[in-house]
């Protein structure tokens, strides 16, 4: 085992399945020379090479276009967004032209890439600097996403993600890159989180929050408080984010009757959305109260602390709606 | 209404070198191809207006038969092609049978694309074919992938053509694709069907400099500017392209200058006489690549009339063929409709 | 179109009543404003005037039922309408019949903590006619609920002997799944001796026991106390006071008084002036915490405890005095004699129990020499007066026979610290034994 960050997590992930398969290779920004904006590729160019270890232009376009290709070649591209919100400007290439590939071809070509990437708030990134992107992608058929908020999930994920034949947007909260540290096994023991698979981290009995990204931080906290109260709540985090592991939530909600889900991203139009509509619609009669969301406010991550703080959603927020929820 | 068709200069009169290696087989099989072009447009045409087709546009390649047969016809199997909506004869040319194209347009189940897609979004990858989509321009950096594939995969010798109408060149990913191919090298071959229209609208209303080939000067590649309908000449600009890219010299761009003689698609032929100026269609036709090639053939004094029928019987029997097979094919199941969105034959998703 | 009766909300903490009787029978005739049903609710009971005239069509809660605020209790159609089943909702502005508060976007399904009303469920439609899910008339069962009803066979008179934990008394998953492990526990009786099928209870009484439903005001007493107990964190001061001077005047002027005003002279009102007085100088006292935000008021109205029954065996009900601060001794016992009147034999108005920033109780009138008085939410302090004994006292350092009251002053800690409760203590104190009433 090792004791790592989640950004180490990753990095190792990455360059371990870089050693195992000479098929993968990495095309981004600053990713080379520079090691990339958060130092997750430094040392590849070095021993990988400039053919798999690329620094691109700012081409969002082309970078993922690039990858789009390669993987229809066979190749394992992994794209790097500098940060996810920049994913905006590939965007055509990553619902159009990446998900659909397999569909259009009659299932003959297979999309074996992953779009990585630093994303989420909490850090003072200010409007581009601090989006959650996910609902986009996971609205679109034919994409994976995935945000893990441990580094043993984040190293085993992006193993799976990069082995997947399947487009994979893999978003790394960037507030818990260097502050969440944890234990990942040896490269030599061949670990993977396969996609798709969410997990307990904490077990409760009186309600569900399911959560995913920096918030599983933060409803582990509230969890915590919660129990002093007298609360116990179970703790999903989903790590997949598409395909959703409804099982794991639909045993959760047959136990405590109640779900409170939590995400950063905007409230309108969420991930939990969908989630609270299956609940209804295929666990209505296991509820014992309204099925509740904890997420951003509908606005942009602004720049000054007070103003971030009060956009993006709290261990109180959580707190205050658990504890409403189990009073129900 | 400036159609650009320019005198030669001396650069392009060394182009000329390229079709002196065609062969008199070489020659009637360009003739035959442009034929197979014609009729396979006519046929659909004339199948839409009958009801036999019944779904989906058909986007005429009408007028530009010489840019399809010249530029493909120097590729080799291991080179990919990437074509686009008015394309439709060179997946044919570079190896995909006329059943499957026909499967394709009918929307059947034994379609390369098993009816998910219409028309021109599909590809065989072992043949060549790079699958595009509706979004024109976002073909250049998946060819720029291809090309990276090949290599990190040690073969240097493959090209990768892309086709574009010159109005795509207006967009971001073409920008994008072209500075990435130029920056890195990329053996890419862009190949721009300026017939003068995107849709609706002009080129001069796409394009600012006064030729699209220009594009070519912001990312220090060869751009050649050719006239369209004389294939023999897009068949030299596309060789020395094509050299260019094998020699590991990165990627050109060669603008065909020809007409679309239709509408954008079979919907739009009355008003495609409307938004543009009859004289003008009238001129265009006088220019028909298919008359032009067969009198130069004609003049060369190595073929007879008879070796050059319009259009040749085997390609009308082809395609006719082609029709019948997707007619008679079976429609997808509807359950189908769900299947090969994702791959789950290999990795470790649940 | 039919008109609904709707459950109106009858005070600022009530969110849910029991229907005691309906004064009109299905099929009747109503005039408006009539009263056409009995409600009891937290700490009255009340009549509810019919908000149309017409036929009673149709009774939606039947006597006994609980039934929530914004509830439709009951439909009149105008006569000869019967065939219309439509429902309108009175207009707005029709004083009759309040309509339920509207819940506020941002809350989601509950209303921010620590206001004055408890969260209050958003108003579920009203069971439309034959509607198998909604088990019991009045009664919101969540669906999983619903499923264990229906899984469990618990029938409607079962249910209604749950008591619910959740917001306004909702039968909870956890409420039915403990009354489900208790009626598998209880012993089956050996054999029924007639067909006849009783009610259900929550559990078998044992021998010598019975079991009585919490519900209307105990239940309300029961639920208001627990949060009032939940939320303020409860300290209690105690100071003794020399009354000499308060029963010396008693004794000399209770006939005069009783004579010229009409009125018994009690002990009561100068404690109400006393405490009046001393919280203007002390107005923490006479402020409510809501959210983060301090409610400060400059008025006093004074909650009196008033037992009910003659053993108290009938709850308690606080009517209010308004700006106590504002009246004499005269005006005071005038007022409280008239009020505590009408909360005995049940005809008190909702207004005359609502608003109070301040609450006095007099256990003393029982004999308790001392106790730890519960804050009455959201008030943020409640003074106990306790019973007159003579003791002996040191004064000047000789003893003395002197009657002592225990004044307690139960306090919210998170608002109140202990000298600031100490001083208005003192206050108190100093007003009944100085005797500043008549200055």
């Amino acid at each position: 085992m090792r004791e790592v960050t989640l950004l180490e997590a990753i990095r190792a992930a990455i360059w371990e399945e870089m050693e195992r398969d000479p098929n993968v290779f990495l095309i981004g920004e600053d990713i080379g020379r520079l090691g990339g904006a958060f130092g997750v590729t430094h040392g590849f160019l070095e021993h990988f090479g400039a053919d798999r270890v690329v620094d691109a232009p700012i081409s969002e376009t082309a970078i993922i276009g690039v990858a789009v290709g390669a993987a229809a070649m066979g190749k394992r591209p992994i794209a790097e967004m500098q940060f996810m919100d920049f994913i905006s400007c590939g965007f055509d290439q990553v619902v159009n032209v990446a998900a659909t590939y397999r569909y259009r071809s009659g299932g003959t070509v297979s999309l074996p890439l992953v779009i990585r990437g630093p994303s989420g708030g909490y850090v003072g990134g200010s409007l581009y600097h601090s989006q959650q992107f996910e609902a986009w992608f996971f609205h679109v058929p034919g994409l994976k996403v995935v945000q893990p908020a441990f580094p043993d999930d984040a190293y085993g994920l992006m193993k799976a993600a990069i082995r997947d034949n399947n487009p994979v947007l893999f978003f790394e909260h960037k507030y818990l890159y260097r502050r969440i540290k944890g234990t990942i096994p040896q490269a030599s023991d061949d670990f993977i989180v396969p996609l798709g698979e969410a997990r307990i981290r904490r077990p409760g009995n009186h309600l569900t929050i399911v959560t995913y990204g920096a918030l599983v931080h933060f409803a582990l906290e509230a969890a915590h408080q919660l129990e002093a109260e007298g609360i116990s709540a179970e703790v999903i985090d989903l790590r997949t984010i598409k395909p959703l592991d409804m099982e794991t939530i639909a045993n959760s909600v047959r136990k405590t009757s109640k779900v409170l889900i939590a995400y950063e991203a905007p409230l309108t139009g969420g991930v939990g959305a969908e989630i609270a509509a299956r609940i209804a619609e295929n666990l209505f009669e296991w509820l014992d109260a309204p099925i509740m969301r904890v997420a951003a406010k509908d606005s942009f991550v602004p720049f000054a602390e007070p103003l971030e703080k009060f956009v993006l959603p709290s261990v109180d927020d959580i707190l205050l709606t658990a504890r409403q929820l189990a009073r129900y | 209404m400036s159609t650009r068709v320019k005198n030669r200069t001396m650069e392009e009169e060394k182009l000329a070198r390229y079709r002196d290696r065609l062969t008199r087989e070489d020659l009637l099989e360009i003739y035959r191809r442009m034929w197979f072009a014609r009729v396979f447009d006519e046929t659909l045409y004339d199948l839409k207006k009958k009801g036999r087709l019944r779904r989906g546009n058909v986007y005429g390649s009408r007028g530009q038969e010489a840019i399809l047969v010249g530029t493909s016809y120097p590729l080799r199997p291991t080179d990919f092609v990437s074509p686009i909506h008015r394309d439709m004869p060179i997946f044919v040319f570079k190896g995909m049978s006329t059943r499957a194209v026909m499967c394709q347009i009918w929307g059947k189940a034994n379609a390369p694309s098993r009816g998910k897609d219409s028309w021109s979004h599909m590809g065989d990858l072992k043949l060549g074919i790079i699958h595009s989509t509706s979004m024109l321009g976002s073909t250049i950096p998946v060819a720029c992938g291809v090309a990276w594939a090949l290599r990190l995969d040690g073969k240097t010798d493959s090209v990768i053509m892309t086709y574009l109408g010159e109005g795509a060149t207006a967009t971001g990913a073409f920008h994008e694709g072209m500075n990435y191919a130029a920056v890195h090298k990329l053996p890419i071959v862009l190949i721009i069907e300026n017939n003068q229209y995107a849709y609706s609208t002009p080129v001069e209303l796409e394009v600012p400099t006064p030729r699209v080939a220009d594009r070519a000067l912001g990312y220090g590649i060869p751009g050649y500017s050719v006239d369209g309908n004389d294939v023999l000449e897009v068949y030299d600009a596309t060789c020395a392209a094509i050299e260019h890219a094998r020699a590991g010299r990165g990627p050109s761009i060669v603008e065909c200058v020809t007409y679309r003689l239709q509408g954008h698609a079979d919907h739009d032929e009355t008003r495609a006489r409307q938004y543009r100026p009859v004289e003008e269609i009238e001129l265009w036709e006088k220019r028909d690549p298919l008359p032009r090639f067969r009198e130069y053939l004609l003049g060369t004094g190595l073929f007879s009339e008879e070796e050059l029928p319009t259009p040749p019987p085997d390609v009308v029997a082809e395609i006719q063929d082609a029709v019948e097979y997707a007619i008679r094919s079976p429609d997808p199941e509807p359950h189908t409709a769900l299947e090969d969105i994702y791959d789950e034959s290999a990795g470790v998703s649940r | 179109m039919a008109v609904a009766v709707v459950m109106p909300e009858l005070g600022e903490s009530i969110v849910e009543g029991t229907i005691v009787r309906w004064l009109k029978n299905e099929g009747e005739r109503v005039q408006e404003d009539e009263p056409i049903v009995e409600i009891m609710t937290d700490k009255v009971n009340t009549e509810l005037p019919a908000p149309a005239s017409g036929v009673l069509a149709r009774v939606l809660a039947p006597a006994n039922t609980i039934v929530r605020v914004g509830q439709e209790l009951a439909l009149i159609e105008p006569e000869g309408a019967q065939a219309d089943r439509g429902v309108s909702v009175p207009p707005a502005g029709a004083e009759a019949v309040p309509a339920p508060p509207p819940v506020p976007e941002s809350a989601g399904f509950y209303a921010p903590e620590a206001t004055e009303a408890p969260p209050a469920p958003a108003p579920a439609p009203a069971p439309p006619e034959g509607d198998g899910k909604r088990a019991g008339r009045g009664l919101f069962l969540s669906p999983v609920v619903q499923k264990i009803v229906r899984e469990q066979n618990i029938s409607e008179e079962e249910l209604r002997t749950i008591r619910g934990t959740g917001v306004g008394g909702r039968i909870t998953r956890a409420d039915i799944e403990r009354y489900l492990a208790q009626r598998t526990a209880a012993p089956k009786p050996a054999l029924a001796p007639t067909p006849a099928p009783a009610p259900t209870p929550v559990a078998a009484p044992g021998e010598g026991e019975e079991i009585i439903p919490l519900v209307g005001m105990r239940k309300a007493i029961a639920e208001h106390l627990t949060r009032s107990y939940q939320t303020a964190v409860h300290v209690t001061t105690v100071v003794q006071v020399d009354v000499s001077r308060l029963v010396e005047f008693r004794e000399r002027n209770k006939e005069s008084f009783q004579q010229q005003y009409g009125v018994r002279l009690t002990y009561t009102p100068f404690f109400i002036k006393a405490a009046a007085d001393a919280l203007r100088e002390f107005p923490m006292l006479n402020a409510s915490l809501v959210d983060d935000q301090i409610i400060v008021r400059h008025y006093v109205h004074m909650g009196v405890a008033v037992a009910l029954g003659e053993r108290g065996e009938e709850g308690l009900i606080v009517p209010v005095i308004r700006d106590a601060h504002k009246k004499s001794i005269i005006e005071l016992s005038q007022e409280l004699e008239a009020i505590a009147q009408r909360a005995r034999n049940k005809s008190i108005s909702l207004a005359e129990v609502q608003g109070a920033t301040f609450t006095l109780t007099n256990p003393g009138s029982y004999g308790a020499l001392i106790g730890t008085p519960i804050i009455n939410h959201p008030q943020t302090a409640i003074l106990g007066t306790y019973a007159i004994v003579k003791m002996p006292v040191v004064i000047n350092d000789m003893i003395a026979i002197r009657p002592i009251m225990h004044l307690c002053l139960s306090y919210d800690h998170r608002l109140i610290d202990g000298m600031y409760a100490g001083r208005f203590l003192q206050r108190v104190k100093r007003a009944i034994e100085e005797f500043e009433f008549f200055r």
